[in-house]
């Protein structure tokens, strides 16, 4: 797992030491600008799973031709009440990586850009029940608590996507992100429900969707 | 200028599509049942011994019950070779009576719980450790742990072996 935050870091260290193409004055098609994005499919997945609370925001930059780091950052709050216990977590998350854009320009006024990147993914939670009931069908049953415990987890993930520009400087854009855990959450006696930023809990890879709204300041 | 108006509309029209196909990809409500095991019983498996190995055994006829517990778990039961018997949530012992046709044998399972949240349609589940058997022995001759950890895997945990010449 080390290796994998080694490779990473130096992959990003060594995009931002080495200045790649230089830029010639007449290359219009480029210019600084920072994005602030909003996730919107999350707060939509609550009409229909209300114990899953979950608001993430997002920065990206072009900090070169077509390269983009991006920074997405949020938090999670599940509460789950059954009959026979009630289940709590919440936490926050963040992720890190670089984006490069495969569309290139097309021409002055396109902002769009379709992208490949990748992410390191950081989650930290707490969770615990209460009111469990278990039972074996012959003794009886018995009635206990999970203590309160925290976890964190980390994941490298993959993203691809496409940002469009909608109205000037106003961006909508989807994302598909696979995801692998390299490390935390193989906890005894839980395994979290739903990780904040990653994916149901009980296994080892997501697959997830995004959409979000961004507005794009331009220097 | 009619032309610019409507290619840009065309061209908004296009990306307000991308956005939305997406959106309608949305994973929806999934009212989802429990389809996992939730009681994880002791099995013991019937064994004599033959050659040194353990060959499957069957009795004729046999009740079960646990001890301070009025119900039965097996009554009467014709030509029996495994019994599934549920070990007590709320303790880390639990004994059973085991009534052969004409003796009995009892027995005594200490064990560790461990509480798991299977998920959140089947709730928590209890998984056992065995640590230690007792056993008399009228009928069953011996015992043996094959496999220490009652967790919802379809195996057997203990095996009895029984006299071969019974009497």
């Amino acid at each position: 797992m080390k290796n994998i935050f080694i490779l990473y870091f130096t992959l990003i260290l060594v995009k931002l030491l080495v200045p790649g193409e230089a830029y010639s004055q007449k290359d219009t098609t480029y210019r600084y600008s920072v994005r602030f994005g909003a996730e919107v499919s999350y707060p939509a997945r609550m009409i229909f799973e209300p114990e899953t609370q979950q608001y993430e925001a997002s920065l990206d930059f072009e900090f070169s031709k077509n390269w983009f780091g991006a920074i997405e950052a949020g938090m999670i709050r599940v509460d789950i009440r059954r009959e026979d216990f009630d289940y709590y977590s919440d936490g926050w998350f963040f992720r890190s990586g670089v984006d490069f854009n495969v569309l290139g320009r097309e021409m002055l006024k396109n902002n769009d850009i379709v992208y490949f990147g990748i992410r390191y993914g950081y989650g930290k939670q707490v969770q615990g029940a209460d009111d469990v009931v278990v039972s074996d069908g012959y003794w009886g049953t018995f009635t206990t608590s999970v203590e309160k415990t925290d976890f964190d987890v980390h994941w490298a993930e993959l993203a691809g996507g496409v940002k469009t520009e909608l109205f000037a400087n106003i961006f909508i854009g989807w994302s598909v992100r696979l995801r692998l855990i390299v490390s935390g959450a193989d906890l005894s006696p839980m395994q979290p429900y739903r990780i904040g930023g990653f994916g149901m809990g009980a296994k080892k890879t997501a697959f997830d969707f995004n959409y979000s709204i961004f507005y794009r300041i331009p220097f | 200028m009619v032309e610019d108006k409507l290619s840009t509309d065309v061209f908004l029209l296009r990306k307000v599509i991308i956005f939305v196909v997406f959106i309608i990809i949305i994973p929806g409500c999934q009212e989802e049942l429990c389809e996992d095991i939730t009681v994880n019983p002791l099995r013991i498996g019937f064994y004599v011994t033959e050659d040194g190995e353990h060959a499957p055994y069957r009795v004729d006829s046999l009740s079960v019950k646990g001890l301070g517990h009025d119900s039965l778990l097996y009554d009467n039961r014709f030509d029996v070779g495994r019994v599934e018997i549920p070990l007590n949530v709320s303790r880390d012992s639990c004994s059973f009576l085991f009534m052969f046709p004409d003796k009995a044998d009892t027995l005594k399972v200490f064990y560790e719980r461990n509480l798991t949240l299977v998920s959140i349609e089947c709730g928590f589940v209890a998984f056992f450790e065995i640590l230690d058997l007792e056993i008399t022995n009228n009928f069953i001759r011996s015992y043996s742990i094959e496999e220490q950890n009652v967790t919802n895997v379809n195996e057997e945990h203990i095996h009895f072996i029984f006299y071969s010449d019974p009497g």
